[in-house]
């Protein structure tokens, strides 16, 4: 009898469910934080199961093609920038003084984190890439999430098989987001936990990233400040800039 | 009855040449076939793998598997002069081996980076005879010394310097400026392409990994047996570290010779099969041209198992024979083949290139080789001559004397 009444429950969220449309879904999500001007200073923590190891950064976003990351601590790589402006990606190493041009392949990792120079650097937009079918209703943690698989557009220049998606029903907020890869083997699990308001907007302030076949291995992200209406200066995300940006 | 074999050996001239002669390049093919196959790989893996990389390393647990700087070991924590008077063991040679992009500013690649202490390393890295151009880095400088295909791939010279950029110790980042003192010719073709050699101790600056290595080759006495050099360490060795031999090092290459070497058997099945034939024609050929002879010995008096025991020792004879010059003629090629290699050219020598081996044809001068195909070819002999065994004692002398 319970089972029949869970069945009608589900059938039931998933009909409402279907009545929201997943593109529009999907683009409130994103509303909240990628495509907008952003100045953030964070933190990210790296752990491994014999050590763990913290670096400071600050990340400018402008639209969906300009970012530039700037590493601030530890003491060995204070001063790494990352810039990425339309197709080109650089990466200016203060130890030799250099600018390098990344290799269109970004799947390594970043900086030795489990994010991935394309999760970090190239994020694009899933609304873009993607083909979203809303799949029901789930609960992350106790908060009510569509979820949605989101499958890759033919020309799209994306490196997963399949993302699946828990955006949370009330706020909008991409909680949890699961990557396949081209057989369907999960990859890694982006997390965004502790919800805080930041100028008025409520954001996870934690993004942990966990690697599926590593046991024990993870990458924390911890939003400390962000601003959401920082003005750049002209030629803020040039390649000139990356030996000034402080 | 040795001299009565002996002689009927003589009385048909032209038959025994014919079955000397089928015996004799039966065997100079199958040996000349085998030693050539047996002698690649002797050299792939003697000159090759063994000078390159040593029959045995030990690793932090782990590291092969995974390639990761984040599995090194200190240098502290291994037992350096216990693991030294193991017997068997020449020397012990640290290693800090990792990858990093190599970029001259235009263009970049992947490569393996090796860091080293020259002096002390195995024949094929001690960087004194690959050099073909430059010279050797100084310790601890910030010089290197590139391979071959790698500086032609970048265009880079010596006095060029190169940019590094990887994945250092733990998570903190690798890079490095560094001169191109020299360039060399490493014999592993795989490496040729991709290496890059610098001092263990810009090596470890570079990876942020000072005082540690991911590797210490073993170095073995010239005679030594690795099974047994492993097993006398493996007990000096912590659970923290792994102790791999170089077929547990290269499971590929090790299953790529057997896979070449079964192949190689299977053709010379086949010359085998064939030389059978040809053994068995004459052996037919003989006993019925000699027929009638043996239906008057039988009926004189001469017993069928004594006269099938003669017939059998000519066979022998024969065989014995044809393999043994086959066996002697066949030294000289392979000891001239071992020290002139033939060099492929041509679309084969690409082919094999592709497959990161030396597009050289080595033998071996193995004489277990010479003697197992002469063995072979025995064996098959005495086959073959049950065939007159059989005819012999089925004989019926007054029939065969008519015939």
């Amino acid at each position: 009898m319970t089972k029949v009444f869970q069945s009608f429950l589900l059938l039931c969220f998933t009909t409402a469910a279907l009545a929201q449309n997943p593109t529009s879904i999907l683009q409130k999500a994103e509303a909240k934080l990628s495509g907008a001007d952003v100045a953030a200073e964070v933190s990210i923590r790296t752990v491994r199961p014999r050590w763990e190891r913290t670096m400071e950064a600050k990340i400018w976003n402008q639209g969906l093609d300009k970012t530039m990351i700037l590493v601030t601590g530890p003491a060995r790589e204070k001063g790494t920038v990352f810039l990425r402006n339309g197709d080109d990606v650089w990466h200016f190493v203060p130890g030799i003084k250099k600018i390098v041009a990344l290799p269109a392949a970004m799947v390594q990792s970043w900086m030795g984190t489990d994010f991935t120079n394309d999760a970090l650097i190239n994020a694009g937009s899933l609304v873009e890439d993607y083909n979203p079918t809303l799949l029901g209703i789930e609960s992350v943690n106790g908060t009510k999430c569509f979820k949605i698989a989101l499958a890759p557009k033919a020309d799209a220049a994306v490196v997963w098989g399949q993302v699946i998606t828990f955006i949370s029903v009330d706020q909008f907020l991409q909680l949890r987001t699961e990557f396949y890869d081209e057989d369907d083997y999960l990859i890694t699990t982006l997390e965004a936990t502790e919800i805080k308001s930041f100028s008025g907007t409520n954001l996870p302030s934690k993004l942990r990233i966990t690697p599926a076949d590593d046991e024990g291995n993870f990458t924390e992200m911890t939003y400390k400040a962000l601003n959401f209406n920082p003005t750049f200066a002209e030629g803020f995300f040039e390649r000139s800039n990356m030996k000034r940006v402080e | 009855m040795f001299k009565l074999a002996w002689r009927n050996i003589w009385r048909n001239k032209g038959r025994s040449i014919i079955t000397i002669a089928a015996v004799m390049f039966c065997v100079i093919f199958a040996v000349v076939l085998r030693s050539f196959q047996v002698g690649v790989w002797e050299h792939m893996v003697g000159d090759i793998v063994a000078n390159n990389f040593g029959y045995l390393q030990v690793h932090q647990k782990g590291f092969w598997g995974d390639q990761s700087l984040d599995l090194s070991m200190d240098e502290a924590t291994l037992d350096w002069d216990a693991m030294e008077n193991v017997p068997g063991v020449r020397s012990l040679v640290p290693r800090l081996e990792s990858f990093s992009l190599v970029s001259t500013g235009d263009n970049n690649r992947g490569s393996l980076v090796l860091g080293i202490r020259p002096e002390g390393e195995l024949s094929g890295l001690r960087l004194t005879d690959q050099l073909i151009d430059g010279r050797l880095f100084a310790p601890a400088s910030d010089e290197v010394v590139v391979s071959e295909g790698l500086a032609e791939y970048l265009h880079v010279e010596v006095g060029d310097s190169l940019m590094f950029l990887g994945q250092g110790y733990r998570g903190a980042s690798a890079y490095g400026q560094f001169m191109v003192a020299g360039i060399a010719k490493i014999s592993n073709p795989e490496l040729n392409k991709q290496l890059v050699v610098m001092p263990i101790e810009t090596a470890q600056w570079m990876y942020n990994a000072t005082g540690l290595l991911t590797t210490v080759v073993v170095d073995l006495e010239p005679n030594a047996d690795f099974a047994e050099v492993k097993a006398a360490l493996e007990p000096l060795l912590g659970s923290d570290f792994e102790l791999l031999d170089w077929e547990q090092l290269f499971p590929e290459l090790v299953q790529t010779i057997e896979a070449d070497m079964a192949g190689g058997q299977i053709f010379v099945t086949i010359l085998y099969f064939i030389i059978s034939f040809v053994l068995l024609g004459t052996v037919i050929m003989m006993v019925s041209e000699r027929e009638r002879e043996f239906g008057i010995l039988v009926s004189i008096g001469m017993r069928k198992t004594t006269l099938a025991a003669v017939t059998v020792l000519e066979n022998l004879m024969l065989l014995v024979g044809g393999a043994v010059v086959g066996m002697a003629v066949v030294k000289p090629v392979q000891f001239y083949f071992k020290y002139n290699p033939i060099d492929l050219s041509g679309q084969m020598k690409e082919a094999i290139e592709q497959f990161d081996f030396e597009p050289k044809l080595y033998t071996t001068t193995s004489f277990l080789i010479n003697l197992n195909h002469g063995a072979i070819v025995f064996v098959i002999g005495v086959l073959v001559s049950s065939y007159a065994v059989w005819k012999i004692m089925k004989l019926n002398p007054v029939k065969s004397m008519r015939a």
